[in-house]
């Protein structure tokens, strides 16, 4: 029996997911990117998972690797969350992370300058300003 | 004769995206009507495949902006 938790995520853009990760404290070379996926170590060796991104162990932290494997348009996650470290809290994290790395991506795409901050209740917001409308700056008159 | 009342405070226009709970939660402050429709469907137009909120400006402020001016 596999320890590797298995369970589909919304991540579709690689180079995104691995800034994900880095924003979660891995440092780049930690990260393997593979154009085919590769085997994951479980538990017990090999046990039937690949991916195309992995951290494997020690950088894991936890007596496996961790990927997450490419499958259609979305990636899938081979995560073992039984040593406490890759919990549902953990993967909200990481998709806050991604979310923040692809929307920065699209709006920079667009011509946007984008600044990242935090709101009062220590959330991450990126801020994208556009030019002003016309009539800023309008001065309101009364008869 | 006029009377000059005050000067518009009017924001200039910007997207906010606040990310929590795994999903962007987007906001814009300072367009108008067809502007901020404009800008979001602008900002969706790649994002097909997220999970994005919106909250419309309006929902944010109670008042409209003219009644601001004259309160």
């Amino acid at each position: 029996m596999s320890h590797l938790n298995t369970f589909k995520t919304d991540i579709t853009d690689r180079d995104c997911l691995v800034k994900a990760l880095c924003r979660m404290g891995f440092t780049r070379n930690q990260i393997e990117v593979n154009d085919k996926a590769e085997n994951l170590r479980g538990y017990h060796g090999f046990e039937g998972q690949k991916a195309h991104v992995i951290i494997r162990q020690p950088h894991s932290q936890i007596r496996s690797d961790v990927g997450w494997e490419k499958q259609g348009e979305t990636f899938v996650g081979h995560v073992d969350g039984y040593w406490g470290i890759y919990d549902d809290k953990w993967n909200v994290t990481l998709m806050d992370n991604y979310i923040t790395e692809k929307k920065k991506a699209e709006l920079e795409a667009k011509g946007l300058t984008v600044v990242e901050t935090r709101d009062a209740m220590n959330r991450i917001q990126l801020r994208a300003k556009f030019a002003a409308p016309k009539n800023t700056g309008k001065i309101q008159t009364r008869s | 004769m006029p009377i000059k009342t005050r000067q518009s405070t009017k924001p200039e226009p910007e997207i906010i995206i606040t990310v929590y709970d795994g999903q962007a939660h987007l906001e814009t402050v300072g367009f108008e009507g067809k502007d901020c429709t404009e800008a979001v469907a602008f900002l969706l137009k790649d994002a097909k495949d997220q999970k994005v909120t919106f909250k419309p400006e309006y929902m944010r402020n109670t008042r409209k902006p003219e009644d601001r001016l004259t309160a």
